[in-house]
């Protein structure tokens, strides 16, 4: 029964059919081509090595839907929605190209009647119901519910209004189709059901006809509305968010932009780090295309939940939005040279400077996002052009850049140069001399030498190590800072001068192995000084402490009391997978009780200090992160915080005293509490 | 506007106590391990002044500093915060405290750098803080000294200094050339951009010796020096605390009583 053997008002129906196609072809393919040439309009970079990996992960990642499955909160039951959309929906996109596609429009009729095509309407019958479900589920949540994190739009009721007429029209041609054939059967279930009622009902053929024919027409019509508005709408993510997972960052979660040192002073005026869509990198730009404003990371992000104006959703969304505005200019579609010049840069326009800072770079926006948009190398480009062409950072930021670029750390003045190396002597070491024969450095870092609370924790570190048998050596005055917070401050040559000095000086001492006690060392020794010619082996001293206990070279014979929690520090679990090692080592100290925060291990909330927030205030009239991080220790009902890492210590400690917890709550390092479960020597 | 900055390189001010060693034989001060050199903060200010007039107007800065390879650093800070040009004058023969000794080489080191408008220095060292070597450097040079200025412009008839004195402060107008020694009340210095710093990163800086800058090696020797250091000491730093005892009415009266006693 093809309706396109019939004639249409003298036109033949397969000329309306692949008329109608080719029109919605072409509108189609206009708008993926101008999106191709936009993302194009991006820089250069390679994401196209281990290919094979990288369309295995994309597939199991898509049909499994594990993208939207994992990091939704509990009773969020959003990610099983869109999982049985997806899977329901997918059956009907695959229907639509054999059965109206092959079968009517190549008139493939084999493919029509008999079990096979039973089969698939069997199928779809059940996909269809689960896929009603759902579109009416969503359409609850949005517009009953309204959670947080999605934004009311004029395009989701439409997509899904869409979507549900779909259905609806898939049944109503079924239905009529089975009655006039005058079938009767029991598979497909719904299609016949509907069926036999029509004919029970003694509805006419002519009737049944006239709905059969006109449904038909417009199921077909909505299919190629659908797939042409998909690319026009914030639906696009459902044709580019696979690409983006094929092209995400392959083994780490967060990578961070060098700025080239290798510019001549021409490239520099044309401009450092990221203003506009022409120093983005292609991937960026397909990145604002595949967000598909789910929210996930604006529910999460710490800057947004303390009050301040960064949303990383918004964030995106405002790149997308002036990349749209200035594409076709750019593109050289409209030769508005004024307009042109403005397009150029997005900061103070679609993106605030005030965000710009407010990121702490701690990375949980990419951790949740589903299709694994990269928002803090966006920021930090951002944060590179404004300190290193602009100038223009916030005070804090700028006395610790100087202090770096004077006196070598990044902490103040006498108060910090005060301890510079004196731990050591505390701790019973001599610097390390050349020719000393030990390869193996504990790189303590800036905060752990210099402040007083953290010296403490190195010192214990040293005491543990040194129980445990290691051989080490320190480098004590002679420590440089390992650039950090230059980096993240986008101050990066600043942290390529270091980089490089530091390199020469390890190499000097002929270290073959470093021990570090701050993740945030952790992550620039070993992910980033590599580029800089310094591949050495890095490990963080949870790692060594947990292969320590594992081969029984460490043990610890005294119980704590308290009841412990873990604090996970951002640059260890979610930037560098290290979490299960500290507990590890937790759960071998004697008779432990420990309790597991809500937020841990990879999606841990950050403390408040990274990405160089250590030196900035943080917004009056929000609320500081650490106390949030705080509340979240006290539903534990934990006696002692545990971290590992020196910032995250301060942050903690800061938020135990103002919240008027002390004596009640302690926050204390890794190192401290092993070293306290240990009989003394 | 052709400007020069004399810049130099101190031990950092900011060394605790604690570290601060000296060595009464040699009367020099240790440097301690693990604590870098800096550029005299008054001197960051005067070149901080003359990066100021740079935004301003059309200007040339050169820099120049007088010691050992490790002072190209400050040559360097120079360029990064805005200095075109810098010149590092090391010499053996030029080691010396004394102000007219070094105000001399600078002096000669400026004449063969060429015409200038406007030289500034620091107000004085962060270091041995004798605050002479500008003044005497502007009679070298015979041309007018203003001294603490906080803030410069440009003017018809030269140039418009602002200049702390202990009751506030004063506005001259000078001609040009002339010298102009900065104080802190300029503001804070610039942190350098990016481009700036790779730019002074990649910039030759040449080195100066004696010969050079044609100077007399005997005008450099010991015997011309107008200063000598005695003895060096690092003064105790003693601290006494006594906590006075009665009500707070005659704990008051006690205090009192000993103040004026001591007048
Ligand atoms: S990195 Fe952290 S602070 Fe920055 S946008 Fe993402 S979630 Fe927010
Ligand atoms: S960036 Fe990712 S997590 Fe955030 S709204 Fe877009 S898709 Fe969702």
């Amino acid at each position: 029964m093809s309706l396109l053997n019939i004639s249409y008002l003298g036109i033949s129906g397969y000329v309306i059919f692949w008329g109608m196609f080719v029109i919605a072809l072409f509108l189609f393919s206009r708008r993926i081509y101008f999106l191709y040439k936009v993302i194009r309009l991006g820089k250069g970079e390679d994401r196209f090595d281990r290919i094979g990996e990288r369309i295995k992960y994309t597939l199991s990642t898509m049909f499994s839907q594990r993208c939207t499955l994992k990091s939704i909160k509990k009773g969020d039951l959003a990610g099983i929605g869109h999982a049985l959309l997806f899977w329901g929906f997918s059956c009907f996109f695959i229907s639509y190209i054999i059965l109206i596609g092959f079968a009517e429009g190549f008139g493939m009729q084999f493919l029509r009647g008999g079990t096979f095509e039973r089969a698939v309407f069997t199928v779809l019958d059940i996909a269809g119901l689960f896929v009603i479900f759902c579109i009416l589920w969503a359409a609850v949540r949005r517009y009953l519910i309204k959670p947080d994190r999605l934004e009311m739009s004029f395009e989701a009721g439409f997509i899904m209004s869409m979507v549900l007429s779909l259905m609806v029209l898939y049944y109503a041609i079924e239905s009529c189709r089975f009655a006039l054939m005058g079938e009767s059967s029991r598979w497909p279930p719904i299609s016949m059901a509907i069926a036999t009622y029509l004919l029970e009902k003694n509805v006419g053929q002519a009737t049944l006809w006239g709905v059969f024919v006109w449904s038909w027409w417009l199921h077909y019509i909505f299919i190629l509305v659908f797939m042409v508005y998909i690319p026009y709408s914030k639906h696009l993510h459902i044709l580019v968010s696979p690409f983006n997972l094929m092209f995400k960052p392959m083994d780490r979660k967060v990578l961070i932009e060098p700025v080239s040192s290798d510019m001549s002073e021409e490239e520099m005026v044309k401009g450092l780090g990221i203003s506009g869509i022409q120093d983005l990198k292609w991937k960026d730009i397909l990145d604002v295309f595949a967000c598909a404003k789910c929210g996930r990371c604006h529910i999460n992000c710490p800057a947004q939940l303390s009050g301040k104006i960064l949303s990383p959703r918004e964030f995106i969304k405002g790149i997308k939005e002036h990349t749209l505005e200035v594409a076709p200019l750019l593109l050289g579609q409209n030769g508005d040279k004024q307009k042109e010049e403005r397009g150029k840069t997005f900061i103070d326009g679609k993106v605030k400077e005030e965000e710009i800072w407010a990121c702490t770079t701690c990375g949980l926006c990419q951790e949740v996002c589903p299709v694994e948009i990269e928002h803090v190398r966006k920021l930090i480009g951002l944060r590179q052009n404004l300190v290193l062409e602009k100038n223009t950072m916030p005070e804090g930021i700028q006395n610790m850049l100087r202090n770096m670029q004077m006196r070598g750390n990044p902490w103040a003045g006498a108060q910090s140069l005060r301890l510079k190396g004196d731990w050591i002597n505390e701790a019973g070491m001599e610097p390390l001399k050349e020719g000393d024969g030990i390869s193996t450095l504990l790189w303590v870092g800036c905060t752990g030498s210099l402040i007083d609370r953290n010296v403490k924790a190195t010192i214990s570190l040293a005491e543990l190590l040194k129980r445990a048998g290691i051989k080490f050596g320190v480098l004590g005055e002679g420590e440089p800072c390992c650039g950090d917070p230059a980096r993240r401050a986008g101050y990066d040559f600043q942290f390529q001068i270091l980089a490089e000095e530091n390199r020469e000086i390890l190499r000097s001492y002929n270290i073959k192995e470093i021990i570090t006690s701050c993740p945030h060392c952790y992550n620039t020794l070993k992910n980033e000084y590599p580029l800089y010619g310094l591949d050495l082996k890095i490990i963080h001293y949870t790692e060594l402490l947990c292969d320590l206990v594992k081969r029984d070279k460490l043990s610890f014979s005294k119980t704590t009391g308290s009841l412990l929690t873990y604090h996970d520090p951002c640059y260890l679990s979610r930037y560098n997978g290290i979490y299960q090692e500290p507990r590890t080592v937790i759960g071998r100290i004697p008779d432990v009780r420990y309790k597991e925060m809500e937020r841990s291990c990879k999606e841990t909330f950050c403390c408040g200090g990274g990405g160089a927030h250590m030196w900035i205030e943080e917004k009056r009239g929000t609320t500081r992160i650490n106390h949030l991080r705080i509340e979240e220790v006290t539903k534990t009902g934990a006696n002692a915080v545990i971290t590992s890492c020196p910032y995250c210590l301060q942050m903690l400690e800061e938020g135990i005293e103002s919240k008027g917890l002390k004596g009640v709550l302690e926050a204390k390092e890794l190192s401290e509490v092993l070293l306290a479960a240990m009989e003394k020597t | 506007m052709n400007i020069i900055v004399c810049v130099k390189q101190v031990q950092d001010p900011e060394i605790p106590p604690s570290k601060f060693k000296i060595d009464p034989e040699t009367k020099q001060v240790i440097p301690p391990a693990g604590v870098p050199p800096v550029i005299s903060v008054y001197d960051e200010r005067a070149l901080e002044a003359a990066c100021r007039l740079k935004d301003k107007y059309k200007a040339k800065i050169v820099a120049i500093t007088i010691g050992t390879d490790k002072a190209s650093e400050v040559i360097r800070h120079a360029i990064s915060m805005g200095a075109d040009d810098g010149y590092l004058l090391c010499d053996p023969a030029f080691e010396s405290k004394d102000s007219f000794k070094t105000a001399y080489i600078l002096s000669k080191a400026i004449e063969k750098i060429g015409a200038f408008d406007l030289v500034l220095c620091g107000r004085q060292a962060a270091d041995w803080g004798a605050g002479q070597v500008g003044s005497i450097l502007g009679e070298m040079l015979t041309v007018p000294v203003v001294s603490f200025a906080c803030d410069i412009d440009v003017v018809d008839t030269g140039l418009r200094v602002k200049r702390v004195v202990s009751d506030g402060y004063e506005i001259l107008e000078v001609p040009m050339p002339c010298l102009i020694t900065v104080s802190s009340e300029v503001g804070l210095p610039r942190l350098p951009s990016g481009m700036r710093i790779m730019l002074a990163r990649k910039k030759p800086i040449p080195v100066w010796k004696a010969t050079d800058i044609n100077i007399e090696h005997s005008l450099l020797e010991k015997g011309h020096e107008h200063t000598e250091i005695i003895g060096l000491v690092v003064p105790e730093r003693k601290s006494e605390c006594e906590i006075i005892k009665g009500t707070p009415k005659e704990a008051a009266y006690e205090i009192a009583e000993r103040l004026v006693s001591m007048l």
